[in-house]
């Protein structure tokens, strides 16, 4: 399975720890944490599978895979929130 | 400039009562017109400093408090019209004053996106402004009365109106609205404080406006900066604190207190991003005025973004 952006967004990014993320599809505004920023970076250069996620977080963050479950839930949280959709 | 005060009451008077009185306020001009004596009563006491518009300026909001017709004068009932509309329903004549207040809040607060508007006190020192928005009953009118009547500056007492793209909020003073216990606290915080008519039994109980344009500059249109947004609470019994919070909360929170936020869109996350990047945010909580003005005066010295 593969998860999109539903459509584009915007960040703001205060270094704290979490950002806002504004949705421009819906018009919401959420608070979300750092690494659910992160994947929204990775999903803006385009659709990703699970495993996909885990090789580029492994990769892209401080060299620590956070366990599946991890990121599975904050993909879920985002899909929740009409962010992120499914390709496939 | 003319203001209120330098014409004959006998003449604003009949203009209240007749075509219109005209005033500016902040970057608008409210044309209003009432027949109920406690609303010119309460023009007189709360609106002598305003600048009385001239004959050819753009009427932004015409607006009346009056009572009409037989029905209405029997039952000591009035009305608030805009632009010849009445939106709410008739009140009591006794509440007449605090609903001409409201009316002309609800006129910004409904018609007027040219800025992002948050539900907000704002008071300024050394023209740097401090935003404060809270839900009603937060505190933030009894400490933004509190500063005015120690020498700060209010820009508003209900709205704080950014231009977007700018960290500055454009002044829009009127008299600040004090409910229930806080109207005793304030008399007793200054016996001097000016007052206007009370309104009682209204439905956020008994209601009365400061008189809080006592700066030399209360009436200037020009925007000021945004050095700091501050969250009031009111919390008696509760340890008084002022402490530095998150900007990505305050956002969030500045958005919940915002009357359009959502209807501007990424407009207004833009406007919100750029106020709130360019402020130190605080929560303030307190239960002594005292020490609240205290804490508010370290924030000018020293708390505030450049």
């Amino acid at each position: 399975m593969k998860w999109r952006l539903q459509s584009t967004g915007r960040i703001y990014d205060a270094g704290e720890g979490q950002v806002v993320y504004f949705h421009t599809a819906s018009g919401d505004t959420h608070l979300l944490g750092e690494f659910a920023a992160h994947l929204l970076e990775l999903f803006g250069e385009g659709p990703r599978d699970l495993a996909q996620l885990l090789d580029e977080v492994a990769v892209t963050g401080d060299g620590t895979t956070p366990p599946e479950d991890t990121v599975r839930s904050v993909v879920d949280e985002l899909v929740g929130l009409d962010i992120l959709g499914r390709t496939e | 400039m003319t203001r209120l005060r330098d014409l004959p009451a006998c003449e604003w008077q009949q203009r209240l009562s007749q075509d219109g009185l005209a005033l500016r306020v902040g970057p608008y001009v409210y044309r209003i017109r009432s027949n109920v004596p406690v609303v010119r009563e309460g023009i007189g006491a709360m609106y002598g400093d305003f600048p009385v518009a001239q004959v050819d300026d753009y009427i932004d909001f015409d607006i009346a408090l009056s009572t009409r017709g037989l029905r209405q004068r029997l039952r000591d009932e009035a009305e608030f019209i805009c632009d010849g509309v009445t939106p709410f329903e008739r009140i009591p004549l006794g509440q007449a004053y605090a609903f001409l207040e409201w009316g002309m809040n609800w006129c910004v607060a409904l018609h007027t996106n040219e800025y992002l508007k948050l539900h907000a006190a704002v008071v300024a020192r050394d023209n740097r402004a401090v935003v404060m928005p809270g839900v009603p009953g937060a505190g933030k009118s009894t400490l933004c009365a509190a500063l005015a009547l120690r020498e700060w500056r209010v820009l508003s007492d209900e709205h704080a109106m950014i231009p977007p793209g700018s960290r500055a909020t454009v002044p829009v003073y009127r008299p600040v609205s004090l409910k229930n216990e806080s109207i005793a606290k304030i008399r007793a915080f200054a016996p001097e404080a000016v007052f206007g008519p009370q309104s009682k039994e209204t439905h956020k109980g008994v209601v009365a406006h400061l008189k809080a344009d006592g700066a030399p500059d209360s009436h200037d249109t020009a925007p000021l900066p945004v050095g700091a947004l501050v969250f009031p609470s009111y919390q008696p019994g509760s340890p008084q604190r002022l402490a530095p919070r998150r900007r990505t909360e305050s956002f969030m929170l500045a958005a919940y207190h915002s009357f359009n936020y959502s209807l501007l869109g990424e407009v207004g996350f833009d406007a919100m991003r750029t106020l709130v990047a360019g402020a130190n945010c605080y929560d303030l909580q307190y239960h002594d005025l005292d020490w609240a003005v205290d804490a508010m005066h370290q924030l000018a010295d020293g708390g505030m973004r450049e």
